[in-house]
């Protein structure tokens, strides 16, 4: 990181993105979920790697099946310049919840979140998006001994 | 002491990223943590004890990862940042959403932390004098 403190504008302009960012994918609406990438833009999870507009456009229909009822909470929002001040990087965690009928609200995930972004015309748009899912972590013996 | 005023947009924006990298890195066990406190910085319970220095907040730091190993995550919302007596001084109340990942049992809620975070700037810089939490769940 080369670039000093990121500024109010960006910071707010990058957090207001990630809002958008997941209230598309979480209402299943494609198109303008893969247009908030460039053109060659990279979403990487659960293994897979989906590559420019068109393969993008196929990620917010994953969770389709769940009709809405997947939801993403982001937090923990920290961002950095990259080495020019049209370049960022956002680090945050989304927690994912279900709310279905049955078996009820469910917490289902914790997604943390390494987003790359360029300024192109003015606007920021995301490079990539690489998501590392918390699971199969094993509970520590020290925990047990944690007094709290 | 008489307020400052409200508080400024940057002066928000910097210290709401500031508590985001903050709860990465403890999140993390990374030790840089500690250097976003002042160098007499603390880390408290509403009882005061806790975790005083760099030296002190270092261990805290890497004790997360020795009990937790990167499977506990703090959300923080609800920032509401005042100035204290001078727009050099502040302090920001938010609460914090733990979470754990573990295979076993599963996901759960760890604890609700309410934060009260007094800051400094310091060399241009928001850094944190100290921080205290009041767990709902666990006391700290």
């Amino acid at each position: 990181v080369a670039a000093g403190k990121i500024s109010v504008e960006d910071w707010v302009s990058i957090s207001n993105l990630i809002g958008r960012y997941y209230w598309l994918v979480d209402e299943n609406d494609a198109e303008p979920w893969a247009d908030l990438f460039t053109p060659d833009g990279v979403f990487i999870a659960l293994g897979q790697e989906f590559h420019g507009t068109e393969r993008l456009r196929e990620v917010p229909g994953l969770q389709a099946p769940l009709g809405g009822r997947l939801r993403h909470s982001p937090a923990a929002i920290w961002i950095q310049y990259g080495a020019t001040p049209d370049e960022a990087l956002a680090r945050y965690h989304a927690v994912v919840t279900t709310w279905l009928p049955e078996p009820g609200p469910q917490l289902m995930g914790m997604a943390l979140c390494d987003m790359s972004l360029t300024r192109i015309g003015g606007a920021w748009k995301i490079r990539s998006n690489t998501v590392r899912l918390m699971e199969g972590v094993t509970r520590p013996a020290a925990l047990a001994d944690l007094e709290i | 002491m008489a307020p400052a005023g409200d508080i400024a947009t940057e002066d928000w924006v910097e210290i709401a990223n500031l508590i985001g990298q903050y709860q990465w890195l403890v999140d993390e066990g990374d030790p840089a943590w500690a250097d976003l406190f002042t160098e007499d910085g603390a880390f408290l319970s509403q009882a005061g004890q806790g975790w005083r220095g760099h030296a002190a907040l270092k261990e805290a730091a890497l004790s997360t990862k020795t009990y937790f190993a990167g499977a506990m995550r703090h959300s923080p919302s609800a920032i509401h940042i005042d100035y204290d007596g001078s727009r050099d001084e502040a302090t920001a109340r938010y609460y914090s959403l733990v979470s754990t990942w573990f295979a076993e049992p599963g996901p759960e809620f760890f604890n609700m932390a309410l934060c009260t975070a007094r800051l400094a700037r310091v060399g241009g810089d928001w850094k944190f004098r100290s921080n205290t939490m009041q767990g709902l769940h666990h006391a700290l």
